[in-house]
């Protein structure tokens, strides 16, 4: 019992990443219309930035604090500079593009900071709660809260703000907010932005339990599109549920079911893609696909 | 037209507009089969490599340039021609001749059966199956079950090859040849496939599927067999692969693998079958030249690979969206209309003389 409790815990804290991921995959998604293979490149990148800071002295805190303008002028400049020019062709070239930037900002991180691994250390104490025989990790219990807090603001951004409201109308009318006065560019470079400082975050919090190396985000690339496929390709409270599912899911098949064990965690991820494009392509909160002639 | 070309075309059975294109094709490979003779004895692995890759290029030219499924999946595939070939050699004791048509068999079958649910898949989808697979294959090859075939994280060693018994050929010759064999035939394949229905059901398909639909082109099967013949070419070139290196793992086929295919079909020119060449090239040789390239610049440490592939990928996207050849077309055809309208307009060039109508004066 205690070990299921554990696993659920630990499965919600690494769920969280993934639906975190795959809200900001999703967010660009609807808004520039393209897949962000480099969500996984820039939540490394963004890792490192924040090991760079803490190791020149910077306080974790501050670091963090520090972190979201970094990213998202980061994001902000990468949707400018090199998504921009190739928003209005097709679809195919964004996705090469995207690909492109994906293996440029990967071999990036190896330059700048070599292959070897660093720690990053968490901010949360190390010894594990002890709740009455279930030992809980700290780090667990706070990037939960860490992830919830981001994914509540984000919410708060997109229903309660004017800002939010004119992203919403880009990514669902461009041309028509475009004739109201919306500034679109402006409105997407804001979204990536806001797409690199989730990235940036969550590979904060997901470093001190892998390793921080330029591999960090290749694992988690394939759940976090496990979960937007599970949650539907345009829907975020998709992206989140099917993030929370699919990372406890993962560590419940992983434990328990012994022809899955360690080993192949990933490719019943794969399997899980393919289930949901089979039998309901459009996800547990999409809307099925419709073509017009 | 002078008479003695036309006499030597009506004997070739080639048309006289096309004689200039054969030539070439002769010509090239007149001097593929001269290199390896030629060169040092690594370069031509390097250009056995070349043709490998021209192979694998070939298959997803024919997938996400002409019938226009982006995948990146392609290095899986090849992975899988690679893992087929390299099996059947060791647990039926195939040889290496049989063991490559076996792997794009395996290939074309499994490429096939990937590609059933395609019509059901958005682009999206698609991409998102397809990145999956490349980046799930490698725990499957590693998974106890069935490490005592594929060799786990270890691999597999292949036995080296051996060069037919009468033909005077070292070892790399041979291996070089093998692949100019391999590559050649499936050059032939794509010709043939491209020029009939198939071909242009897949353009219709990748233009405007509704349209095709409405004209009768059955998405789901066309869509299948462009899978499958992906895969086809793909395991060819694994099968090759293997033969080559002699050891394959399943490092050797990662994510980066097929970015890099897709890289190579971007800068050859995404629905031209010559810009495989180029695309090889390039594949083969980036790595060698980013180490130049970093000891040019003032760097203290070596530019990943991955950087120049990433802003090349990106730069040709943004100039030259249809690679080398698409390119070298343009300005073909530019050059082409630039001298026909100075003629028209009693410019510079002289006009070109009538064709002779008359028996020639004794030439």
């Amino acid at each position: 019992m205690e070990t299921l409790i554990q696993l659920i815990v630990s499965g919600i804290a690494t769920g969280s990443i993934y639906g975190s991921l795959g809200l900001a995959v999703v967010l660009i998604l609807r808004s520039t219309r393209a897949l962000n293979f480099a969500q996984g490149e820039m939540a490394t990148f963004g890792a490192f930035v924040a090991w760079t800071l803490l190791h020149a002295g910077i306080p974790y805190w501050f670091t963090f604090l520090a972190m979201i303008p970094i990213s998202f002028a980061g994001g902000f400049a990468l949707h400018r500079i090199i998504v921009r020019p190739f928003e209005k062709g097709s679809f195919s070239r964004l996705v090469m593009v995207l690909l492109g930037v994906f293996v440029a900002l990967n071999g990036l991180t190896i330059y700048i900071w070599g292959g070897i691994p660093k720690s990053l250390e968490s901010p949360f104490r190390q010894k594990p709660f002890d709740i009455g025989g279930v030992f809980i990790s700290a780090h667990d219990l706070g990037t939960i809260g860490v992830m919830l807090g981001i994914l509540f603001a984000i919410y708060l951004l997109f229903n309660r703000t004017n800002l939010g409201l004119a992203m919403r109308a880009t990514a669902e009318n461009r041309a028509s907010s475009q004739l109201l006065g919306i500034p679109v560019g402006l409105m997407l470079g804001v979204g990536w932005g806001l797409a690199a400082v989730v990235g940036s975050i969550a590979g904060m919090m997901i470093a001190p339990k892998l390793v921080l190396d330029p591999t960090l985000m290749l694992g988690v690339l394939l759940y976090m599109f496990s979960a937007i496929t599970l949650g539907g390709f345009e829907s975020p409270i998709g992206a989140v549920v099917g993030g929370l599912l699919v990372g406890v899911g993962e560590n419940l098949l992983g434990h328990y079911v012994d022809f899955i064990g360690n080993e192949l965690r990933l490719p019943a991820a794969l399997f899980l893609i393919i289930m949901v494009l089979m039998i309901r392509p459009q996800g547990l909160f999409g809307r099925p696909h419709v073509q017009r002639v | 037209m002078n008479s003695r070309v036309k006499n030597l075309t009506d004997k070739l059975n080639v048309s006289p507009a096309a004689l200039p294109r054969t030539i070439a094709v002769l010509v090239a490979l007149a001097l593929a089969c001269y290199l390896p003779f030629y060169v040092t004895e690594y370069r031509t692995f390097q250009f056995s490599l070349v043709l490998l890759y021209a192979t694998a290029l070939l298959g997803l030219t024919v997938l996400t340039g002409r019938a226009g499924l982006v995948s990146i999946g392609h290095g899986a595939f090849v992975a899988i021609g690679a893992y087929a070939a390299g099996i059947s050699m060791h647990e039926w004791s195939f040889e290496y001749w049989m063991a490559i048509p076996f792997g794009g068999l395996i290939g074309f079958l499994l490429g096939g059966f990937f590609g059933l649910p395609a019509l059901r898949l958005s682009a999206h989808a698609l991409t998102i199956v397809s990145i999956s697979v490349a980046l799930s294959l490698a725990p499957i090859l590693k998974w106890k079950h069935i490490d005592e075939y594929t060799g786990g994280s270890t691999g597999l060693l292949v036995k080296p090859v051996s060069v037919p018994g009468n033909l005077a050929l070292e070892d790399h010759q041979w291996l070089y040849f093998l692949a100019l064999i391999v590559f050649v035939s499936a050059l032939v394949v794509v010709l043939s496939l491209l020029s009939g229905r198939l071909g242009r059901a897949w353009t219709s398909s990748r233009d405007h599927e509704i349209a095709a639909e409405s004209m009768g082109v059955n998405l789901a099967v066309y869509r299948t067999m462009a899978f499958a013949f992906a895969g086809l070419f793909a395991g060819l070139a694994g099968g090759l692969y293997g033969v080559l290196i002699q050891f394959i793992s399943p490092e050797s086929f990662t994510v980066t693998l097929s970015i890099l295919l897709l890289t190579g079909l971007v800068v050859g020119g995404r629905d031209t079958i010559l810009g495989v060449i180029p695309g090889a090239i390039f594949i083969e040789f980036v790595p060698i030249w980013s180490d130049d390239i970093s000891r040019a610049l003032p760097l203290d440490r070596d530019l990943p690979p991955g950087i120049i592939y990433g802003v090349v990928l990106i730069s040709v996207m943004f100039l030259m969206p249809d690679g080398v050849m698409g390119a070298i077309k343009q300005a073909w055809s530019m050059g082409d209309r630039a001298i026909k309208s100075a003629r028209r307009s009693g410019g510079v060039l002289p006009a070109r003389k009538e064709p002779e109508t008359v028996v020639e004066h004794g030439e």
